[in-house]
């Protein structure tokens, strides 16, 4: 097993001594993707990102590409939002380019609009970012002040205003429509798609979101070219036409959290696998072994030791029926208490639910009471199907729908329903003991035949990660 | 208009309206709690999910859509049927129910609530819900109405109307998630003219109108379809009564008119005719009281009256409370029978300005009928104007039934001066204080007849209750006066005077008792009204009646 290698090229410098100041940035190269963007025409620019293959790193992995063409470029104005409310739990990469690249970042801005005919973008931060707000406001003051932003960007004649906003600490503020309505001022409640932002969004105008990681990798295509970024990553053929898009090209902050010795951000290409990533954090703390693997962010499902060899990318993590989502990776050790950590999720959904739509606003804190009971030895035999059911009526894993306005449900609905099915013996236990109950490692896992995501179904790989 | 398939039925319906509307276009029900097609829908209650297959694709979409939220396409295929939109239903009625206090026995919605009816047709017979029901506390969040907060499903139609249609925003959610709560700022009632429409456009037993609270299971209610006489708009309205007492107004959709709205003084306005008060009998002057007696006794002695005064000394005051048909007998018995050109038209005076909501208009006219009376009675004194012809008259007939008149000094010196002064009237009051001959009349729930907005459109009041005690119509109480003197009017029933206004009166040709439809007849427009079943009009007539 070779040292496992990371790929810096969003988290390059990242900790230079005053990198967040423009001169600094500037002496490692920053902003030079200014003398090219502008020489790109929008709609080739488009195309070029298209092309890249680069997808949303917010969670859903729509290629950006594909959104942009989607923009209604008739109307005007249009709008930028770019998300910076990290708050998906065991995620934290945002957060360091604001507070130590928010240049990068306002670079990936200018390349955004450039391409999209926008002159007015918002950065909506999470509340909770003091350090990196003031930051990322400092370098907007630096970067009209050099002329970087303003009526014409670095001497191009191409006007852009960036503003920035920040939430009031609400998760839900992340989806792209509750990000909107908070941003007009009012409660952070999605709204149902369609219409898509894309078409009317902020103040009703087509609107593009896109996440704070994504814009950041924008500079990097316009100045390295498509084939450099193409030449990262994975790539796959013989991807079922339902599980999408077989690319995968770029690097991924891989938040790791957990029970690991060295946790942190790491950027490595798209399609490490979990036990290598693990690896690359210096493995599981006190030499124990992995119990669950949560790949995404909270809400994506868990996965079990024998998933391990999963690749962290789009497809291959929705192969195995969960997601990258944002990155995410929260790592349990042996030790852990499966019941106590969906409870622990499901106290987190339950208290940041909008409660605008029905099956949401009712079904999460009735799935966290059935996980309360449940963890406390509460509960009778029927309840882990209760559960499930619940689970399931807000969100179907299964059929991957949901029937709430927005996907919060399936963040609430996946999580509870892969720990119930994955670690089944350990929910019994809890209920035949009466009390909280910790099996060992083999007997608290879902025994592979029987466990509702595995085998995965196997593809062909064109392109692998070059971590090694 | 678009071809849309609904459970493998084709229907053709309107262009652009919602998959909700158009279902109840071809009396389809799809079940909904948020939607409401006055406001705009933020499809949050996931009860009216729908299957659908969008034109030109393979099969159905893998997302069930929402019916309130999704505009009919040509080609479009909804199932409303289909297992998995059963099965939807089935699961946000049981999450709608969770936290419901199921107190149907003491709930005024009971009867008429669609958390009751949906759950008989979509929902579970039983709970699976186990853990603690949160109970958040009742709030009087109003001057009319009252919430219950335990029983709200967080629909927000409440809220949006309070954004849309009144602008003031005086109710909001508060909290989050499970603990979403419906409740209004702190020191701002919910005290705009319109709140009591919340309570209507409430789908479940939440808000309630404290007007009605506890008075009456609705199933015991007679309902008939009325207008209100609050002010000049002639807002179409259902009154609703039991025991020979009204006991609430509801507003009656009308595109034109008033959508689905009323204001609250027209809603809750009625009580007077509800008052024990009320004048049950005809009575005559006897020294210092008046004396109940028969009603031959009062028309012979009206008749002897002005023959003594001679007609031409005679005023004669119809009020802006009298229908249409009450004021074409008012005005052939002043021209016919007594001969006189003293005819005025009293009414409630206009002091105040219109009061304005974004959508909608409360009017500043405070009197049902005044362009009636001016069109039928020819352009005759009002108000003060009209009180004026008593100065050179000995005798004076004037038909109150304006409830709250107040009369100035100059006014009752003149009445008091009159040799003899007969009153109409439902009330008592410093009119028949001063009379020698008082006749009760109808209020607005006992008459049947048109009364004409100020829009020119004439409306239909149907009777709710018949006229209290020993009461007249006014146009009887007229056709048997004249009779008395020797004139025949030969009217049998309302619809032959109606069709007289069309037939003698230029302003009304057209306006027959026939033409005039449930949406009425607009003057001049030489045609009655279209009765429409489309769009709001079926809406209205599904889910809103």
């Amino acid at each position: 097993m070779a040292e496992a290698k990371e790929r810096r090229i969003l988290y390059e410098n990242l900790d230079v001594p005053g990198i967040h100041t423009l001169d600094v940035y500037r002496k490692h190269g920053g902003y030079a993707s200014l003398e090219k963007v502008f020489a790109i025409p929008p709609d080739d620019h488009i195309t070029l990102v298209k092309d890249s293959g680069l997808r949303g790193r917010g969670g859903a992995g729509f290629s950006t590409g594909m959104k942009w063409t989607l923009m209604n470029r008739q109307i005007e104005p249009r709008y930028l939002c770019c998300n910076a409310d990290e708050s998906e739990p065991g995620t934290f990469s945002n957060r360091y380019i604001l507070q130590n690249k928010p240049h990068m970042l306002i670079e990936g801005i200018i390349a955004c609009c450039w391409a999209l005919g926008i002159h007015t973008a918002y950065v909506y931060c999470r509340g909770e970012f003091t350090l990196a707000k003031k930051r990322l406001d400092a370098a907007i003051l630096e970067a009209y002040a050099a002329g970087i932003l303003g009526e014409s960007v670095a001497g191009s004649g191409f006007a852009l205003d960036v503003y920035t906003h920040s939430g009031a600490g609400a998760y839900i503020c992340g989806e792209e429509t509750g990000l909107i309505e908070s941003l007009e001022g009012k409660r952070g409640q999605p709204r149902n798609k369609p219409p898509f932002p894309a078409v009317q969004g902020l103040f009703m105008k087509p609107t593009c979101v896109q996440n704070v990681e994504t814009l950041s990798n924008l500079p990097f295509i316009v100045n390295n070219g498509l084939d450099w970024y193409k030449g990262m990553g994975s790539v796959y053929t013989d991807v079922p036409r339902t599980a999408g898009d077989p690319v995968n090209t770029g690097t991924k902050l891989y938040c790791v959290s957990g029970h690991v010795e060295k946790p942190g951000v790491y950027e490595v290409e798209l399609g490490i696998t979990a036990q290598d990533l693990i690896d690359m954090a210096s493995g599981v703390r006190g030499g124990n072994r992995v119990k669950a693997v949560i790949p995404g962010g909270s809400s994506a499902p868990v996965l079990t030791p024998y998933e391990l060899d999963c690749p962290l990318d789009f497809t291959s993590l929705g192969l195995a029926k969960s997601m990258l989502g944002s990155g995410g990776i929260i790592v349990m050790d042996e030790t852990v208490c499966t019941v106590s950590a969906l409870l622990n999720l499901m106290e987190f959904y339950a208290h940041e639910s909008c409660g605008q739509c029905t099956p949401c606003r009712s079904g999460t804190p009735w799935v966290r009471d059935i996980t309360k009971r449940i963890e406390a030895g509460h509960a009778k035999p029927g309840d882990i199907e209760q559960l499930i059911d619940v689970a399931n009526q807000i969100a179907n894993v299964d059929t991957f729908t949901w029937n709430t306005i927005c996907v919060f449900g399936i963040a609430v609905s996946w999580p509870a329903v892969s720990f119930a099915r994955k670690f089944r013996p350990e929910f019994e236990a809890h209920i035949l003991n009466g009390e909280c109950t910790v099996l060992p490692l083999e007997e608290a896992i879902t025994p592979p035949e029987q466990n509702y995501a595995y085998p995965r179904p196997q593809v062909t790989v064109v392109q692998q990660p070059k971590w090694h | 208009m678009a071809k849309i398939t609904i459970d493998g039925k084709e229907y053709t319906v309107s262009d652009g309206i919602t998959v909700v509307q158009a279902a109840a276009e071809v009396g389809i029900t799809i079940p909904h709690y948020c939607y409401h097609p006055a406001l705009r829908a933020p499809g949050n209650c996931r009860m009216c999910l729908i299957e659908l297959t969008l034109p030109g694709r393979p099969g159905p979409e893998r997302q069930l859509a929402i019916g309130c939220g999704t505009r009919v396409a040509d080609g479009m295929v909804v199932s409303n049927t289909a297992p998995r939109v059963k099965a939807a239903r089935a699961m946000t009625l049981e999450f709608l129910l969770i936290h419901h206090p199921l107190d149907c026995p003491t709930c005024d919605q009971a009867g008429e609530c669609h958390l009751q009816d949906y759950t008989y047709e979509f929902g579970n017979d039983r709970s699976r819900y186990v853990e603690a029901k949160q109970t958040p506390p009742r709030k009087q969040v109003g001057p009319h109405i009252d919430l219950f907060t335990t029983r709200c499903v967080v629909c927000t139609r409440c809220v949006r109307f309070c954004e849309e249609i009144t602008g003031t925003s005086e109710l909001g959610l508060i909290h989050r998630g499970g603990h979403n709560e419906i409740d209004v700022y702190p020191g701002r009632p919910l005290d705009n003219k319109l709140s009591g429409n919340v309570a209507d456009i409430c789908p479940v037993g939440a808000l309630v109108s404290r007007d009605f609270l506890y008075r009456s299971r609705p199933w015991f209610l007679k309902k008939v379809n009325s207008v209100c006489p609050g002010c000049s708009k002639g807002c179409n309205t259902t009154v609703e009564f039991r025991d020979n007492e009204i006991v609430r107004i509801k507003p009656r959709y009308h595109a034109d008119v008033n959508d689905f709205w009323m204001c609250d003084d027209g809603r809750y306005g009625y009580h007077y005719a509800n008052d024990p008060n009320r004048l049950k009998s005809p009575m005559i002057r006897d020294g210092e009281s008046l004396v109940p007696t028969g009603w031959n006794t009062v028309f012979e002695a009206i008749a002897a009256k002005i023959a003594e005064l001679g007609g031409e000394n005679v005023a004669i005051l119809a009020s802006a409370f009298n229908t249409n048909e009450e004021l074409r007998a008012i005005g052939r018995l002043a021209m016919e029978a007594v001969g006189t050109k003293h005819v005025g038209l009293i009414s409630q005076p206009i002091t105040s300005e219109d009061t304005v909501y974004p959508k909608f208009v409360i009017e500043k006219d405070k009197n049902p009928n005044r362009a009636g009376g001016l069109a039928i009675l020819g352009d005759v004194p009002t108000d003060e104007d009209a009180w004026a012809l008593l100065d050179g008259a000995k005798g004076a007939v004037v038909f109150g039934g304006i409830p709250g008149l107040e009369l100035s000094e100059q006014v009752l010196a003149r009445l008091e001066a009159l040799a003899c002064l007969v009153v109409v009237d439902i009330l008592p009051s410093a009119l028949t204080e001063r009379a020698d001959i008082v006749a009760p009349g109808t209020a607005f729930t006992e008459k049947e007849g048109c009364f004409t907005s100020s829009q020119k459109r004439v409306q239909r009041l149907n009777r709710a209750l018949p006229p209290l005690g020993r009461s007249l119509d006014e146009w009887t109480f007229v056709c048997e006066v004249a009779r008395a003197m020797g004139r025949e009017f030969g009217y049998l029933s309302v619809g032959e005077i109606t069709d007289d206004i069309a037939s003698s009166v230029e302003a009304f040709s057209g306006a027959g008792d026939s033409a005039i439809g449930s949406r009425g007849y607009v003057l001049g427009s030489g045609e009655p009204a279209p009765e429409t079943m489309t769009g709001n009009d079926a809406y209205a007539a599904k889910y809103w009646d």
